[in-house]
């Protein structure tokens, strides 16, 4: 039931870490058992790459916050029960990092309007959700007032990682190769051209160089050891193997790529059905952080660059 | 699994680092890579002393008796400091000794190699790119060879030459053999000079006559050419982020712009997460005898080709300094076209892994 990822792979480890005991005993079992469904509620129309400038409100009175703003990008939210969101709660914070906080929101309530957004692959998972004076209780506040921006950076990690996954990758090249296997390229079986032998291994270095690494990281983690850099370059990492299988792919399906991908069950599920990952790609470029946001971080993070100013 | 170094695999790489900080820093380097041999005796045998020389051959001829993995390590340590010297070539002979099936032969040399006071290496190549056991053609004609061996990293130095020959076999030459005529070639890595040997019916042992023990040798070298190369590459970034953050242009460090911040976080996701390659190789040649050869073509097409774009992506970085004989960065663009295209270069070494994954 739970859609992969959102509830049981952000906000529950969010909890675990920054959680109440009571929003823990309230939320975190139903949502591991799929009967909660949660959206995201972090993106706003102004406020992408520069999420820190996010403009939604939320006023404490009588007892109840009192939330006010839009956000969007929120993945299938049209069928999830809470959003876990950023809000502005103390507006005369020093800096735009400060005076955000983390709130737990039920979205069944008048004050809560949803518009799915129609995606380039013609679904619709994504939603702007319009926040007019919808309300929650004070204490659906996870980590203090105004702690918000640290702990959306938790689930941010938490969103990379899920992303990152190293296993994803392996699976995606498996299915690349069973599309070669029954494929044909410039007349030849593909698996037979050289080109495509190179192009394929090629890809195989990074997928398994990923998979190394996951394995690395995984076994210092579990001795207690810090992995250091490479847990920042996990999300662009999976996204450059997502491009290149795309890329291949695309040379596989042949003249399919002039259909459209299937939407649901309405339209057949031939080599067209590869469009769809064609176009997941570039999502997977932005969504979690832009390739170039990772980038910065990789960079300043990792490599330990100069900060851009002012940001 | 687990997939980590253990403390002694740890303790030789900082053994190994911490004398080449001492013996091959920038001027050394320079000193050798511009010297008429390329091989520098007191620095070979400061490494023989630490055990680099004999790391992975047995113990009862005074080596260490380690795996593949662990020369491999040592392999990357040396990489990093762009170490000149015969390293690659002493230890595939070593190996091909301990393999052979003439204990005799084995007896007579594995101490002196382990030691480090004899100079080994291996003629693989015969011109046109051919590099493969299956591609030998220098003929297996006990007890004399006739031919012509290519590529041969520091022939000009060994005491011990093992040569491929036809149907995959290995035949060991000595030194002072008559007939055997030694000619330099022009190399473009300096750290690892290679020649070219001429046989006028030379005196040679058979060392094997079995191509899956030629095969191995090959194996070994794909690893630590591909741990040099993750090696090498890594300590290229690290010199170029070094470099990126107190290098000022426009009043500000360089590594301060986007653009370059960017090309660094690129070289980076290029080259971090690919060490795992080099160690599951080494590994499976140790351990997984039916994964050693796919794995070995996987990481020496991936890891040198990695090192090729880090390398000549660290030159860009560091702009008109990254151009010039004296800055160390053309060492390791060399070294890098060294481990690209020695044994064959990345597409050769792709269409074998192709084969061998039976697609």
């Amino acid at each position: 039931m739970e859609e992969p990822g959102i509830g049981t792979s952000m906000l529950v480890p969010t909890l675990l870490e920054c959680g109440t005991e009571a929003l823990k005993q309230r939320f975190i079992p139903e949502t591991l058992t799929g009967d909660i469904r949660w959206a995201q509620g972090y993106s706003e129309p102004n406020a992408g790459s520069d999420l820190a400038s996010l403009r939604t409100r939320a006023e404490l009175r009588n007892g109840q916050w009192h939330i006010n703003g839009q956000k969007i990008w929120s993945t299938l939210a049209q069928h999830a029960h809470y959003m876990f969101l950023l809000a502005r709660t103390e507006p005369d914070a020093p800096s735009k990092y400060e005076g955000i906080s983390y709130l737990l929101v039920d979205l069944r309530q008048p004050g809560v309007r949803i518009r799915p957004l129609k995606q380039m692959t013609g679904s619709a998972e994504f939603c702007e959700v319009f926040f007019d004076d919808a309300t929650t209780p004070a204490d659906w506040l996870v980590g203090g007032r105004g702690e918000g921006w640290r702990v959306s950076k938790a689930t941010l990690n938490h969103e990379r990682s899920m992303i990152g996954g190293a296993e994803s990758s392996v699976e995606l090249f498996e299915k690349l190769l069973s599309l070669a296997r029954k494929s044909n390229f410039e007349g030849v079986p593909a698996l037979a051209h050289p080109i495509m032998r190179e192009r394929l291994s090629v890809l195989a270095g990074e997928v398994q160089a990923h998979l190394y690494s996951s394995y690395r990281q995984l076994s210092m983690t579990a001795h207690g050891q810090n992995p250091g850099s490479i847990t920042l370059m996990n999300k662009l990492v999976n996204t450059n193997i997502s491009h290149k299988v795309a890329a291949i792919a695309q040379d596989l399906v042949g003249d399919a790529f002039l259909l459209a991908p299937p939407t649901g069950s309405t339209r057949g599920a031939g080599p067209e059905k590869w469009n769809l990952r064609f176009f997941a790609s570039l999502g997977l470029t932005i969504g979690g952080g832009t390739s170039n946001i990772q980038r910065n971080i990789i960079a300043e993070r990792g490599l330990g660059l100069p900060r851009e100013k002012n940001v | 699994m687990n997939f980590l170094l253990s403390d002694d695999q740890q303790e030789i790489q900082e053994a190994v680092r911490r004398y080449l900080a001492k013996t091959c820093q920038s001027v050394d380097l320079h000193r050798i890579f511009d010297s008429s041999s390329g091989h520098d005796i007191a620095l070979w045998k400061g490494l023989a002393d630490i055990g680099v020389t004999g790391l992975a051959l047995p113990e009862e001829a005074g080596g260490m008796g380690l795996e593949l993995i662990d020369l491999a390590l040592v392999a990357e340590i040396l990489g990093a400091a762009a170490t000149p010297g015969p390293f690659l070539g002493h230890s595939l002979a070593g190996l091909a000794l301990a393999w052979s099936s003439n204990k005799t032969l084995a007896r007579r040399w594995l101490p002196g190699l382990a030691s480090g006071e004899v100079i080994g290496t291996v003629a693989f190549a015969e011109g046109a790119s051919l590099w493969w056991p299956e591609e030998w053609q220098l003929p297996s004609a006990a007890p004399v060879l006739v031919g012509t061996k290519t590529r041969v990293p520091f022939a000009a130095a060994a005491d011990l030459i093992v040569v491929g020959t036809s149907g995959g076999q290995l035949y060991l030459v000595e030194r002072d053999a008559p007939g055997l005529e030694i000619s330099e070639e022009d190399s473009v890595d300096r750290t690892r000079r290679l020649g070219r040997i001429q046989f006028h019916k030379t005196p040679a042992s058979l060392l094997t006559a079995a191509p899956d023990v030629a095969e191995r040798l090959c194996n070994a070298a794909r690893v630590l050419l591909a741990a040099d190369a993750f090696g090498g590459a890594n300590c290229c970034l690290e010199r170029t982020v070094d470099y990126a953050k107190t290098r000022e242009q426009f009043g500000r460090p360089i590594g301060a712009f986007q653009g370059l911040k960017h090309q660094l976080a690129d070289l980076a996701v290029a080259i971090e997460p690919a060490r795992g390659l080099y160690w599951y190789a080494a590994h499976a040649f140790d351990r997984i005898p039916e994964q050693a050869s796919p794995a070995a073509a996987l990481a020496k097409a991936h890891l040198t080709d990695c090192y090729i774009q880090v390398s000549r992506g660290s030159v860009e970085a560091h702009g008109g300094i990254g151009y010039t004989w004296d800055c160390d960065i053309q060492i390791y663009v060399k070294r890098a076209m060294f481990d690209y295209a020695f044994l064959g270069g990345a597409p050769k070494h792709r269409a074998r892994y192709a084969d061998l994954a039976g697609w």
